[in-house]
């Protein structure tokens, strides 16, 4: 392989891989990408063993072709401090040479035959949506995943689609976020499949938009073991998670008595103030409902209390829900609603905390128990 | 990776082979048996079948070894195939884990390396295949937290256990299990491998085969890490070392243990680290021939190696002495220590003195002092009795 890459985009490039190559690994050949020098781009493939990630370089000259696998915490340094605007990249069998302006890097290199296999990209795919659209349904409901439970259906996100709606839903058992959206084309059944949550990070950190771009479509295809998402050059596979997910319209309260509104960031602000005298033992904030006003107090054993009072627009009984502050904090820091809308029945049911979006988002929050 | 590269291991083989060629395999397997006999190659081999595309094959061949899930395999680089080992968590990504000493195969390893892979679906398509190494250092709460996958492995995932001591694992975990005994291998068998596989002499093959008795892979790593320098060291110490006082003989004894464990270290590459800033530990030893640094875990190991060879040398002496049979005998004949103890002592006393070794063997698994445990030795070998 011989070729001259333009330095600054073949390091962003590098950095969006890196973010799979860049933990412990237990094969070294997962902690390398694969250089594919290929007509006029370089392609640029990872993976960490269960999701894959690829894209491609515009190359500025293409010399000769070939693959060479590269440790990528070796090749991502080297081409960050080169000030070059151009580099050269060479191979042999044994050594990657980079040139720079004055510096010139040997790296050994592994053997592209023992790179894994990631799933190609091929047909057409099952369903198109906008990606902002789905960027938005992943950040609304990522938080709510469970981390290292031994339900391991829930340390990944559900992905629903049900005729022109993909919904994606997230819990950890406590508390379950939905979000849904409308796909922009589909050309297959519905399915439901688990997404890993790390593979759903690695998309919200590489399938950002173009800066000048305005519309970005995010193609997804759905293998029975893997799904494979592709924006342009760029292609994200990933496993899946294997089990069923729980039931969880069960979950979503079917009724509900007491209706508040409230400003979002009013809300956030208040909770976040009465989480203060909380501790690590008693996460419990106690949330007082009455027409016109709500009270949020707080109380930390031998350290002190505290009592929030805000202004809201509520309907039904008068109401007292302990919740947890860090799970009404979670949820209300991605909503991008300026109300919300809090639906409560009992203060031993789930409160339901959703938007004016036709009802897309919802989250149903567990409330804490307030006998003692 | 072949089951044909298993050698006397038919019972093990054809439980296995009837289960593929039948279609069904069963989710998780124990093989058990002793050291170095073919477990691990012959899990391998059954790993690589499980994965292997290629769909025309004899029910009862081996995995193809053409397609592309083996060429992966053979490569030591198959996305679905993966082992569980104790330096594992040294990959682990919590700090705390990693600073550990790896002495066991720990609940947070066994979660993230095996129960989390396992609950994903495999890269290729067909199934994950897990291997445990050691399976039986998997302390308590590992094994139980192991349970459910082992019962219900997600998807068609299979676990291999492989495992030396069975009995040390938890009857919960044995009854999830297929269990598949490997026996020993001919002792003629493994003087041979060990002529082909290690250029190991004639003369020194047979000697390691009769004290592996029926292990190549223990007779194999002896060879490389020079046993037997110790065991004419340890006749040595036999032939003049009893007539000295026991601290003398105990002292003689660690010494080699140590060579022996350093050599042992070398061998494998597998350094104790220097313990982490803040984490310092007084359980490493320090060598007094080098500055390298072993634990004593490995110590303890290469002490048992030491206690195996006395013992090699007393059952000599005791068949000399019953049978006075040159043929019968196991260690070559240069070994002066066989006759000198065969000349002092009666078939009795030998026998007797053989059952010490084997309290020496009990102490050092109980973790009594290899220094204590070598001087308790001496004193029982000498056949005279502390004074009350």
């Amino acid at each position: 392989m011989k070729t001259i890459l333009p330095r600054q985009e073949f390091q962003d490039a590098l950095n969006a891989v890196a973010t799979l190559t860049g933990g412990r690994t237990t094969r070294p050949i997962l902690g390398c990408v694969k250089l594919n020098a290929a007509g006029e781009q370089v392609e640029l493939s990872a993976t960490d063993g269960e999701a894959g990630l690829r894209l491609s370089v515009p190359a500025l000259s293409i010399e000769k072709e070939g693959e060479i696998v590269v440790p990528a915490d070796r090749l991502l340094p080297i081409i960050r401090e080169l000030e070059d605007v151009e580099i050269s990249l060479e191979s042999d069998e044994r050594y990657c040479i980079i040139k720079g302006e004055g510096s010139e890097f040997h790296i050994f290199v592994m053997d592209p035959v023992d790179f894994p296999p990631l799933p190609e990209f091929e047909d057409e795919p099952d369903l198109i949506i906008d990606g902002n659209e789905l960027r938005r349904m992943i950040s609304l409901t990522l938080y709510a995943a469970a981390r290292e439970t031994s339900r391991y259906a829930i340390n990944g996100v559900l992905w629903e689609k049900h005729d022109k709606r993909l919904f994606v839903i997230a819990t950890d058992g406590r508390r379950l976020a939905r979000a849904g959206g409308v796909v922009s084309k589909s050309s297959s059944g519905n399915f439901e499949v688990i997404i890993p949550a790390k593979a759903m990070s690695v998309f919200e950190r590489v399938f950002a938009p173009v800066r000048d771009a305005g519309d970005w479509d995010v193609q997804i295809k759905v293998m029975p073991n893997q799904v494979i998402l592709r924006t342009g050059d760029r292609i994200l596979s990933t496993v899946l998670v294997e089990g069923n997910f729980p039931k969880y319209d069960d979950v979503i309260p079917k009724e509900h008595s007491k209706r508040a509104r409230i400003g979002r960031d009013v809300l956030l602000g208040a909770v976040k103030r009465a989480a203060l005298l909380t501790t690590e033992d008693s996460r419990a904030i106690k949330l007082a409902f009455e027409e016109e006003l709500l009270v949020i107090t707080s109380q930390a054993p031998e350290q002190g209390d505290a009592r929030v009072e805000v202004p809201v627009s509520y309907e039904g009984e008068p109401l007292t829900i302990g919740f947890n502050p860090v799970f009404l904090n979670d949820a209300l820091r991605v909503i991008p609603f300026e109300e919300v809308i809090i639906d409560l029945h009992e203060n031993f049911r789930p409160g339901v905390l959703r938007g004016e979006d036709k009802n897309e988002f919802l989250y149903v929050i567990m409330p804490v128990s307030l006998s003692t | 990776m072949r089951f044909s590269d298993v050698q006397h291991q038919e019972r093990a083989l054809s439980i296995v082979r009837r289960a593929l060629s039948s279609g069904r395999t069963h989710h998780a397997y124990l093989f058990e048996g002793p050291e170095g006999i073919g477990k691990e190659l012959a899990a391998r081999a059954l790993a690589a079948r499980l994965l292997c595309e290629e769909a025309d094959r004899k029910p009862d061949a081996d995995a193809c070894g053409r397609c592309r899930s083996c060429r992966l395999f053979a490569a030591d680089n198959h996305p679905d195939f993966h082992l569980i080992h104790r330096g594992l968590h040294k990959q682990h990504p919590e700090r705390n884990i990693r600073a550990g000493k790896g002495l066991f195969l720990v609940v947070d390893v066994i979660r993230h390396f095996l129960i989390e892979r396992a609950s994903t679906t495999p890269n290729l398509g067909i199934r994950r295949v897990f291997l445990l190494r050691d399976a039986e250092r998997m302390n308590e709460g590992a094994q139980n937290a192991l349970l459910k996958t082992l019962e219900e492995p997600p998807g068609n995932a299979c676990l291999i256990l492989v495992t030396s001591s069975a009995e040390r694992l938890l009857p919960t975990i044995r009854s999830r299990c297929q269990c598949i005994p490997f026996n020993l291998l001919p002792p003629k068998y493994v003087e041979e491998q060990l002529q082909a596989l290690g250029n190991v002499e004639p003369a020194a093959a047979r000697t390691l085969a009769a004290v592996a008795q029926g292990r190549l892979g223990a007779a194999l790593q002896w060879h490389r890490i020079g046993l037997l320098t110790a065991l004419a060291q340890v006749s040595q110490a036999l032939a003049n070392g009893l007539a000295d006082n026991p601290e003398t003989f105990g002292k003689t004894l660690l010494e080699i243990a140590r060579e022996l464990a350093i050599r042992t270290v070398e061998e494998t590459g597998h350094f104790a680290e220097e313990p982490l800033n803040g984490d310092e530990n007084g359980e490493t030893t320090r060598s007094k021939t080098g500055s390298k640094t072993i634990e004593t875990d490995q110590l303890r190991a290469a002490l048992k190696l030491v206690l195996l060879l006395i013992a090699a040398i007393y059952r000599d002496a005791l068949i000399v002495q019953s049978a006075g049979e040159i043929t019968l005998r196991a260690l070559p004949p240069e070994l002066t220590a066989v006759d000198t103890l065969a000349g002092d002592a009666d078939a009795d006393q030998l026998a007797e003195r053989i059952q010490a070794i084997a309290t020496a063997e009990r102490m050092l698994d109980r973790n009594v002092a290899p220094q204590l445990t070598c001087e308790h030795l001496a004193i029982a070998l000498t056949g005279e009795l502390p004074a009350a």
